[in-house]
C-alpha cells in the first residue's frame, strides 16, 4: 500500500464517520484529537474501518503513539497486511 | 388491584411527552420489561416498559396528545405486590420537578446524593501491561468487527468482580439496602452539550465478554441517536464512569441514588513502575471508587479495589478469543 492509497482510505473513513469535517482543513502532522472532536468510540470505529479496508489491525497498545494521521498513515504503510480471520456465520 | 401506568420523567428537558405509538390492547397480557408505547419527547423518542406483570385494563393516553409527567396513561390489572420498588418513591421526586432541563436534574439528583449519601472514596493504581498485551492479542485473532474495546475489558473485570462483591451492586430506599441480583452496569456518557445521561447494560452479568463489547457499542449508538428505553435510564445498579478520554489521570464520582457505589476510571498511560530493582514504563490506570457507608466500609471496597485488580493482571479470566461466545 502506498502513502497515497493509505490516505485516500482514511478520506473515506472521515467521511463516513465525520461528514462534518473537512478533511483538508485538518493539520495532518498536529494531533488528531486536537483537531477533530472525537472520543473512544470514534477512535475504535477508525480502527475497525481502517482493518477492514487496508487489512492492518493497529493493536490498542500502538494507538497513544500514533497522534497525528501522517503518523498513521506511516504505520500502515509500514505493516505487512495479512488475511483476517472472517466472521463466522451465525 | 388496579395499577396506575404514568407518563415517565425520562430526566430531560422533560414536563410533558406525547405518546406515538401504544405496543399493547386493552386485555393484553402485559410482562414486567415489555414495551408497552413509544413516547416523544423534546429530545427523542423512547420506547417506555412495563414495571410490573398485568393485564391491561384502559389505555387513556391518546395518541398525539401532549400528556404531563405523572399523569395517567394506562391502567392496569395486577397482583398486590409486598414491597415493591422502594426506587419508584425516588422517582416521584424526580416527576415534580417540572419544565426541568437536564442540568437541572442532574443538579437536583447530585446535590441529593451529596447530602443524603455519606461517601468514602478510595484510589488504587493498577499495572495494565498484562492487559493491553492480552487485549492485543485477542483483537488480532479477531475480524475487525468483532475487535474487543478498551472499556469493555474493562467493564467485564467490574462486573466479574462485583459478583464477588454484591453489596456495592443494589439500591439504598427507605433506609434500606436491596441487594439485587442482576448487575446492571450504567455507563456514564456525555449528552450534547447539555450534561450526562447514564444508560445501563441489563443483566451484564449474564454477558460474556463478546457479548458485553455487542452491548456496550449498541448502547453508544442508541444513546447518541436518542434511542434508549426507559428500563436502562432507571435501573443501573452500579456506575462506572471513565474520564480517560478527557485526558483525566482519575476522577471521583458521586454515587448516582438509589445506587451504593460508582466506580472511576482515568486514562491509561505508560508511568515508571519498578519491578524488582528495575524501573519499567508500564501501561496503568487509576481506579477510584466512591461508595456509601452506610452500606459497606472502606476494608470492602478495598478488598474489592484489590480483586478488580486481579482480574486484570490475569486478563486470561476475563475471556479467551477461541470461546468468546
Amino acid at each position: 500500500m502506498t502513502s497515497n492509497e493509505a490516505k485516500s482510505v482514511i478520506i473515506e473513513i472521515f467521511q463516513e464517520i465525520f461528514p462534518e469535517v473537512i478533511f483538508n482543513k485538518i493539520n495532518p502532522d498536529r494531533p488528531l484529537r486536537e483537531e477533530v472532536d472525537m472520543d473512544s468510540y470514534d477512535i475504535y470505529r477508525i480502527m475497525v474501518f481502517l482493518a477492514q479496508k487496508t487489512g492492518v489491525t493497529i493493536p490498542d497498545s500502538k494507538i497513544p503513539e500514533l497522534k497525528s494521521i501522517n503518523a498513521i498513515i506511516k504505520y500502515i504503510i509500514g505493516q505487512p497486511t495479512h488475511r483476517l480471520p472472517q466472521s463466522p456465520d451465525q | 388491584m388496579n395499577y396506575q401506568v404514568t407518563m415517565p420523567s425520562l430526566g430531560a428537558d422533560m414536563d410533558h411527552g406525547k405518546i406515538m405509538e401504544w405496543k399493547i390492547n386493552p386485555g393484553d397480557h402485559v410482562s414486567k420489561g415489555q414495551t408497552i408505547a413509544v413516547v416523544e419527547t423534546t429530545k427523542s423518542n423512547v420506547e417506555i416498559e412495563s414495571f410490573r406483570d398485568g393485564h391491561v385494563t384502559e389505555l387513556v393516553g391518546k395518541i398525539g396528545e401532549e400528556i404531563p409527567v405523572g399523569a395517567v396513561i394506562a391502567l392496569f390489572e395486577v397482583q398486590d405486590e409486598k414491597g415493591g420498588m422502594g426506587f419508584e418513591e425516588f422517582k416521584k421526586e424526580e416527576t415534580s420537578l417540572k419544565k426541568s432541563s437536564l442540568r437541572e436534574v442532574i443538579s437536583h439528583r447530585m446535590s441529593l446524593s451529596k447530602k443524603d449519601i455519606p461517601h468514602y472514596y478510595l484510589k488504587h493504581q493498577i499495572n495494565l501491561g498484562p492487559f493491553m498485551n492480552w487485549l492485543d492479542k485477542t483483537n488480532m485473532n479477531l475480524p475487525p468487527d468483532e475487535r474487543i474495546m478498551i472499556q469493555v475489558g474493562l467493564l467485564r473485570a467490574v462486573v466479574i468482580s462485583l459478583n464477588q462483591f454484591p453489596e456495592l451492586n443494589g439500591h439504598f430506599v427507605n433506609d434500606k439496602f436491596s441487594q439485587i441480583k442482576s448487575i446492571h452496569t450504567g455507563v456514564v456518557m456525555a449528552f450534547k452539550e447539555e450534561g450526562v445521561i447514564v444508560p445501563a447494560i441489563l443483566e451484564s452479568q449474564l454477558m460474556s465478554l463478546k457479548e458485553l463489547n455487542t452491548a456496550f457499542l449498541d448502547i453508544i449508538a442508541r444513546a447518541r441517536s436518542g434511542r434508549l428505553k426507559n428500563r436502562e435510564l432507571t435501573e443501573g445498579t452500579i456506575t462506572i464512569t471513565n474520564l480517560g478520554d478527557q485526558g483525566i489521570d482519575e476522577v471521583f464520582g458521586i454515587i448516582f441514588p438509589p445506587q451504593v457505589a460508582i466506580i472511576g476510571f482515568g486514562k491509561i498511560h505508560k508511568a515508571p513502575v519498578i519491578n524488582g530493582d528495575v524501573i519499567t514504563p508500564e501501561f496503568v490506570v487509576n481506579v477510584t471508587l466512591s461508595a456509601d457507608h452506610r452500606v459497606t466500609d472502606g476494608m470492602t471496597g478495598a478488598r474489592f479495589l484489590a480483586f478488580l485488580e486481579e482480574k486484570l493482571m490475569f486478563p486470561q479470566s476475563l475471556g479467551v478469543a477461541r470461546d468468546l461466545k
